[in-house]
């Protein structure tokens, strides 16, 4: 057997072996999670429907799941829009913008902290000391 | 004292930031603080019955409460952060706010809007609402003035291309909880929700404040000033994300913590216990992000003061978090709930943590924008020493005393025995609270002095 053949089948068993503990995980979290939020919905409903006085516990319920849906919302938004994709990208132009402000070198820089040139201000950092002195 | 802290002449782009008006907010959120530090200190005089204001209604003691809170909340946090937030989205974004002339009127408004809450006080027009005492006239305006904070901020971050870098993610959520937690705490109990449900409204309301509006500025501003002090990235972005989506998604049910044991169903006050259990896990990622940053240039905290201030602040936030897990817990609760406990936590988050931030800030700051040096850089020392060593005997002091008037009641001797075991702790953080003005006295001599000082130098930017 080739060494790419040997290769594709490790590969395949890693996959498969990924995909079993994933699905695994998967039910041990969710199962007993849904059972809870579930039935602590069911005990929310009752007492909304049986205590006369029941209905105001549903201004904080309610005041969070819409500060939360906005922000669900907004974490779907920027998952789709590449914001997590090159995640560590970032914190280097950030730091190369503020190097260039400081040296007054602003007529140069086109766009924020998330500019594309991130992988050019990364090598440029890695020129550095990782640790630079206070100055 | 630091040496990022003095000022180096750096070349600065006048069309990206209005320096003026940077500096015109921390000079209106310095003023504010004092007025605090007043509050305060006439607070702890009424507290060893020695009260010298004593039978004057205008000054009575829980007036003077409330303008020491809502000075902290709204006249020198509010302000230091507009100043800070002036200074850091223009230089992220590398675009300026949306309109200065809207940023000075939103500054005269904003002073208007503290002024008018502390003559409202005052004059006994506080609305309801523990932290949100402003008169109810004055509510809409406020709402009107974070609405157009929002759209001046929003518009230049709006326009970033790109992954945004976390401290604009906090600052963008910032500008809508704010406003949004305003408008809570603000309306609903006083129009709409009455009862214990106003109750639970305000517990969230109160919570939030802290949470969702102080806290992501804080932050936000602390993950752009220690990188670019330490001259080093933050060790990890993602893990930075982390933090601020899980405060985004926990933080919100928290308040109802403020009212364990109360007819507010039980699932609601679990449900806020967990909640703040799992923002103390957000917090540790936070906390263990700012530590792995410093790792190998620990020496920082004892040569560059402002990252001394910041560092100090994260080990209160840390610390005033765990105290949080613990003290929502049904049992601690039951002891500490009412007590000085309740007092202590709060000084150590607004004061040794949100407080100590922006003065670090300021620390930076102001050398920079007003082209001289600080006029004395033991001066700055002493404002470290005293505010952090006032703090730590106050905060200590107030956590034991707490804990002792939870027994006293518990035991349930008369009310008086429990004010007269409480005396020997109130003395001393009538001295710890004098240890932390002195300090502050330290820190405005210096900047007047500095600012005179500037008035003759050569501006150099």
């Amino acid at each position: 057997m080739s060494n790419s053949v040997l290769a594709d089948s490790n590969a395949s068993q890693s996959t498969r072996l990924r995909r079993w503990v994933t699905g695994g995980l998967a039910i041990a979290i969710l199962i007993p999670s849904l059972w809870g939020f579930g039935s602590k919905f069911v005990e929310f409903i009752a007492l909304y429907r049986g205590d006369a006085d029941g209905a105001f516990a549903i201004s904080p319920i309610v005041n969070y799941l819409l500060a939360s849906f906005g922000f669900l919302c907004l974490f779907g938004w920027a998952t789709f829009h590449g914001m997590f994709r090159d995640i560590e990208a970032p914190k280097y132009a950030m730091l190369e913008t503020e190097r260039q402000l400081d040296a007054g070198a602003t007529g140069g820089l086109s766009a924020s902290v998330g500019v594309g040139c991130a992988s050019t201000v990364r090598l440029a950092l890695a020129d550095k000391p990782p640790v630079a002195p206070i100055a | 004292m630091s040496d990022a802290a003095t000022y180096v002449g750096e070349p600065f782009d006048d069309k990206l930031v209005d320096r003026k008006l940077v500096l015109w907010y921390f000079l209106a959120a310095v003023t504010f603080f004092a007025v605090s530090l007043l509050g305060g200190l006439l607070m702890a005089l009424q507290l060893v019955r020695w009260n010298p204001l004593q039978g004057i209604e205008l000054l009575s003691p829980g007036r003077w409460r409330m303008i020491h809170t809502n000075a902290i909340a709204y006249g020198w946090l509010a302000n230091a952060f507009l100043g800070s937030l002036h200074w850091a989205i223009p230089r992220l974004t590398l675009r300026p706010v949306a309109n200065k002339a809207l940023s000075w009127f939103i500054f005269g408004a904003w002073q208007f809007v503290v002024l008018a809450t502390a003559v409202g006080i005052l004059l006994g027009e506080a609305q309801g609402l523990e932290w949100g005492e402003t008169p109810v006239w004055i509510d809409p305006l406020a709402l009107v003035g974070l609405f157009l904070v929002a759209v001046n901020f929003m518009a230049p971050i709006a326009q970033a291309r790109g992954p945004l870098y976390v401290t604009l993610w906090y600052f963008m959520a910032a500008f809508v909880w704010t406003f949004l937690t305003y408008a809570m705490g603000n309306l609903l109990p006083e129009y709409w929700v009455s009862g214990t449900s106003g109750g639970a409204i305000a517990g969230l309301f109160i919570h939030d404040l802290v949470g969702l509006f102080v806290t992501p500025l804080g932050w936000g501003l602390m993950y752009y000033f220690v990188p670019i002090l330490l001259k080093k990235p933050i060790w990890s972005h993602g893990l930075s994300l982390v933090g601020f989506w899980g405060l985004a998604f926990f933080y919100p049910l928290n308040g109802i913590h403020h009212f364990l044991y109360t007819p507010i169903p039980m699932f609601l006050q679990y449900g806020a216990v967990i909640a703040t259990v799992a923002v103390e896990l957000v917090v540790t990622t936070v906390v263990i992000n700012f530590f792995g940053t410093i790792w190998g240039s620990g020496r920082a905290v004892v040569t560059n003061l402002p990252i001394r201030w910041f560092y100090t602040g994260m080990v209160f936030y840390f610390i005033t978090c765990l105290q949080c897990a613990m003290q929502v817990t049904l049992t601690f609760q039951a002891l500490i709930h009412f007590t000085d406990w309740v007092v202590g936590h709060a000084h150590l988050v607004m004061f040794g943590v949100f407080s100590f931030w922006l003065i670090g800030i300021m620390t930076y700051l102001i050398p920079r924008l007003v082209g001289c040096d600080w006029y004395s850089r033991e001066l700055c020392e002493w404002h470290y020493w005293l505010s952090a060593g006032g703090l730590l005997v106050m905060f200590v002091d107030l956590g034991l005393a707490g804990m002792f008037q939870g027994y006293f009641w518990a035991s349930l001797l008369p009310w008086d025995v429990s004010v007269d075991g409480s005396q020997p702790f109130w003395i001393v953080r009538l001295f710890a609270g004098l240890a932390i003005i002195g300090g502050q006295l330290c820190f405005f001599y210096n900047l007047y002095r500095t600012l005179t000082a500037s008035r003759g130098a050569t501006a150099h930017v």
